[in-house]
């Protein structure tokens, strides 16, 4: 951690990796903590099995420890520490289902009761539940490519450039997947789909 | 009217492109789309989060302490100064000193350093005979003594550089690791 302004603000990735290549060991660790929660969950919203996304996530640190060396830090490592968890969930996918991460899948939706904007009331409160709880089951049922880049957006906040680095994809693609994902999310929002 | 478009739209929802309120102000179906748009960015952002156990987290720990010495042992081993190399370098001192000296006998032998001398005490003889005294220096020069001194020299540092730097990334390794 380092001190400005009376306030302790976190190192960044960058300079933690830097101090990893001068000889702190301990560094990689931290830049290690930072990512397993993020990677891990990613793996697993895309394996669906806790035991998957722990090997991937251990395997992602595994491999990040050892290209550290190898990578440009005038980067954000951001990117880079998810593009080495989406290959491995990749080949995951290649092994365990053929192509599933290269087609657009269609699943089966199911309807859902509408909702209102903000709710502080308990019966507001309860569908707000209701709706978080139908949203999580809708990205559930799309296509992992779509989660990913759902993911990386809305839950690790990455900007488009950076997903489409992550998931090696053009940005204009990321770009089609998030609006695609995003409208099929507000029609099952809207129409009321379970 | 030109309904607001998607990035348009999204952008707004998150807060920027402040410049298209007098248009939502003024436009329900554009009003509507930006609130389905943040109802939905707020779910998003609100995922369900899978959090690892606290024992995959010390295996993960343990795994990584693992992979940072074998790491070590690795850096050891391509860093470790080669025996051959120190020898090869050694050699190729040796010879350079052969040929060092040779070239300088032959220098004396063939007159190139008597030359040096004259050019030295008698610079308006030679600035007479610019051109013969030229040919006479390039003839008195041992020219193949002197190329193989200068490649034996480029050899034996490189091979020097070669040896005392894996000792050094050594030593480098070894504080690391102490560290």
């Amino acid at each position: 951690m380092i001190l400005r302004g009376g306030m302790q603000t976190p190192e960044s990735d960058e300079a933690l990796a830097a101090r990893y290549l001068r000889g702190d060991t301990q560094a990689f660790r931290e830049l290690a903590t930072r990512y397993t929660t993020p990677i891990y969950n990613l793996a697993r919203r895309l394996t669906r099995d806790p035991m998957e996304a722990e090997n991937i996530t251990q395997e992602t640190m595994l491999r990040a420890l050892n290209a550290l060396p190898r990578v440009s830090l005038d980067r954000p490592l951001r990117p880079w520490f998810f593009k080495i968890a989406v290959n491995l969930c990749r080949q995951w996918a290649e092994r365990k289902r053929p192509q599933v991460f290269s087609e657009f899948q269609e699943t089966e939706e199911a309807g859902v009761e509408m909702i209102p904007d903000s709710a502080p009331s308990p019966l507001e409160q309860l569908e707000e539940a209701e709706l978080q709880a139908h949203v999580q089951r809708q990205v559930d049922r799309l296509p992992p490519v779509d989660q990913t880049v759902i993911v990386l957006r809305y839950v690790e906040g990455l900007s488009y450039e950076q997903i489409a680095e992550a998931m090696k994809l053009p940005l204009n693609t990321v770009r089609t997947r998030l609006r695609r994902a995003k409208l099929k999310l507000r029609a099952a929002l809207e129409e009321g789909e379970v | 009217m030109n309904h607001l478009t998607w990035e348009q739209i999204e952008n707004y929802a998150e807060g920027r492109e402040r410049a298209l309120d007098a248009h939502v102000a003024d436009c329900a179906q554009c009003q509507h789309e930006i609130a389905a748009e943040r109802r939905l960015t707020h779910a998003l952002t609100r995922l369900e989060r899978f959090s690892p156990s606290p024992e995959f987290t010390a295996q993960l720990d343990r795994a990584l302490e693992q992979a940072e010495s074998n790491s070590l042992h690795q850096a050891l081993k391509t860093r470790r100064p080669s025996v051959w190399t120190g020898i090869a370098a050694l050699l190729a001192s040796l010879l350079l000193l052969i040929f060092a000296s040779q070239t300088i006998l032959l220098l004396q032998e063939g007159g190139a350093l008597d030359f040096l001398l004259l050019y030295f005490s008698r610079p308006d003889l030679l600035s007479m005979y610019p051109s013969e005294s030229l040919g006479a220096l390039i003839e008195s020069l041992p020219l193949v003594e002197f190329i193989l001194t200068l490649g034996l020299l480029y050899i034996a540092i490189t091979l020097a550089q070669q040896f005392f730097g894996g000792a050094n990334a050594l030593g480098q390794t070894m504080g690391k690791s102490e560290r």
